[in-house]
């Protein structure tokens, strides 16, 4: 239009540029304004209330205030740390397998050395598209005895006293439900990283007469290291938060109420009514979360070459 | 491009990809096998295989007839919760999304990360302090107290950031606002446009979380009459293992998989958006 057209030194079409300026800084506002409500309102004001709460103790529905005394019971409640070993044990087994079999998925997808990838995608990515609960509630009956196929078949095979749910495997076998969901997924993730990868590389690479395992390893495990990184950090935040699976095993097996930290904080909220010790759970949950996200980032992650 | 590799391994490899699909597949496989069973048939006919006679019609006629049709009200509840959040979580991250890509001035930028870093807080850890809102609104055991909470996708708004960085170009933007177009006009007939790929995605997502989320409704609800199916279900479950009341695996069996097929559904027909075409070319066309 007009506007542009003319020279910018000429006073009046300085202020109309000014105004326009300032027209697209209001609609940058205005196009951020329905999200930012939301997210203030059920995002950042839920923290503050959470947080005030966790500053309370209700003797008989009273509120006194008793400033961090239910953060200082968290750090000394040794139900709170066997939950968060219970994820930590978790973590420490159930990702790395996951991520490596997520890896070896894609990597093998991506060379093509299979026939029918597409077809495998798929059904790889199918435990993906079952809500977690229903996932829960399947493998919770496949490892239940008697409606089982599995847990038949085992017994048929003369291990009868085999059990899927006792106290010492059933970590494993909420792990196993974990893997199951989540796997396909992030092979998914990194095949599409993959396929994101510029060939020029690869090409050079195979005329230099490199072998795949050359290429996987050398030029495209470092390019997807961003990708490993941030599925990493999901997992590792999300496995602090096992809920879902446990919960609905629980039913099926006799579990702790605090087996797991968010198991823990529902129970002592909804079961136990104390409201406020539960925020305060929740903070320090979040806390241990973030610093482990945190961790990760700083330390765990492939360092830039600054030159580059 | 093909690289070489003997058919030996080529053999071995196909054979332990089968092996893992059946991993993958087989729960499902049992599920959708078993909602063919009766309760008596599910134990004494455990082998994965369809029973002597197929029961899925009397299942499914159980199902959604059992206690005046309450699983139906919960699929209706599912659909509508997940519906809603997604329309108005995609909505919202859209616009936002496009913001920060578009116009990107510096105060914009201390948002964007503080609701970037948001991704990392635990949605669980958000459920309790959303709880005690929800109660001091009056809201606790009501539809909005679960549709608003869902209405919030940081993820959403950083997804369709980075699509609108590169997918939708500056210069097209600029034309049309040459071409005399106001900022709105701009974003919703020529950005919108490109930004389909995105907005789909983050639909997908938004609806997929929702309709999975169990923590946020088990919390929030407290009568059976609001629940979604997947809440239902945990709840046919708990009634279930507690063992004196009827026997309801076949039903919890055949509504497993009915609350599946939404998100099957879903899934096969979004897969496309699931990977990015970049429209970054479409300037030059």
């Amino acid at each position: 239009m007009d506007v542009l057209k003319a020279r910018p030194t000429s006073q009046v079409a300085k202020r109309s540029l000014h105004r326009m300026n300032v027209k697209r800084h209001v609609y940058a506002f205005v196009f951020l304004l329905p999200f930012l409500i939301v997210f203030v309102g059920f995002y950042v004001i839920p923290i503050i209330i959470g947080f005030h709460l966790a500053l309370f103790v209700s003797v008989f529905g009273v509120n006194h205030f008793v400033w961090f005394q239910n953060f200082v019971n968290v750090f000394t409640d040794p139900n709170f740390y066997r939950g968060l070993l219970t994820v930590l044990l978790f973590a420490v087994i159930q990702i790395p397998f996951m991520v490596i079999f997520a890896l070896i998925i894609a990597f093998v997808l991506n060379s093509r050395i299979v026939k029918g990838s597409k077809l495998f995608r798929f059904l790889v990515f199918l435990p993906y598209a079952v809500p977690g609960v229903v996932s829960a509630l399947l493998w919770g009956y496949l490892y239940t005895p008697g409606i089982s196929p599995i847990v038949g078949a085992l017994r048929h095979m003369g291990l009868s006293s085999f059990t899927f749910l006792g106290p010492g495997v059933v970590l494993m076998s909420i792990m196993n439900i974990v893997t199951w969901e989540w796997t396909g997924y992030n092979s998914i993730v990194f095949n599409s990283s993959l396929q994101a990868q510029p060939v020029e590389l690869e090409e050079a690479a195979t005329i230099e007469g490199a072998s795949w395992s050359q290429i996987v390893l050398r030029i495209k495990f470092p390019l997807l290291l961003p990708t490993v990184f941030l599925v990493l950090i999901f997992s590792v935040v999300g496995s602090l938060q096992l809920f879902n699976e446990p919960f609905i095993i629980s039913s099926m097996t006799s579990l702790p109420y605090y087996y797991t930290p968010n198991m823990y904080i529902y129970n002592e909220a909804f079961s136990f009514g104390n409201l406020n010790y539960a925020a305060a759970l929740s903070f320090v949950l979040a806390l241990f979360t973030f610093l482990a996200s945190f961790l990760l980032m700083r330390y765990a992650l492939p360092r830039r070459n600054n030159n580059a | 491009m093909q690289t070489k590799v003997p058919l030996s391994s080529r053999a071995s490899v196909t054979f332990l990809f089968v092996l893992v699909a059946i991993y993958f597949v087989f729960p499902l496989y049992w599920l959708v096998i078993s909602a063919f069973k009766t309760n008596a048939q599910l134990f004494q006919f455990i082998q994965p295989w369809f029973p002597p006679h197929l029961s899925l019609i009397k299942n499914l006629v159980e199902l959604f007839s059992y206690d005046s049709g309450e699983y139906t009200r919960w699929l209706a509840n599912s659909f509508l919760y997940a519906g809603a959040s997604a329309i108005g979580a995609t909505f919202f991250a859209t616009l936002a999304g496009y913001s920060f890509a578009k116009y990107d001035y510096k105060w914009m930028r201390t948002i964007f990360w503080i609701i970037l870093g948001s991704i990392f807080v635990p949605v669980t850890a958000l459920v309790l302090p959303v709880f005690v809102l929800m109660e001091s609104l009056h809201l606790i055991n009501t539809y909005w107290g679960v549709i608003l909470p869902s209405l919030v996708s940081p993820f959403g708004v950083y997804l369709t950031r980075i699509y609108a960085d590169q997918g939708v170009p500056d210069a097209l933007l600029e034309a049309a606002r040459i071409d005399g177009a106001s900022e709105w006009t701009v974003f919703w007939r020529v950005a919108s446009r490109l930004l389909m790929p995105a907005t789909a995605t983050v639909f997908l997502i938004t609806f997929v979380g929702t309709w999975n989320n169990f923590f946020l409704p088990l919390v929030i609800l407290n009568s059976s009459t609001k629940f979604p199916a997947i809440l239902g279900l945990n709840l046919w479950n708990s009634i279930n293992a507690e063992g004196h009341a009827k026997l309801m695996y076949n039903m919890i069996i055949t509504g497993a998989v009915v609350a599946t097929i939404p998100l099957a559904i879903s899934f096969i027909l979004l897969q496309r958006y699931w990977r990015f075409g970049l429209t970054s070319g479409s300037v030059t066309g």
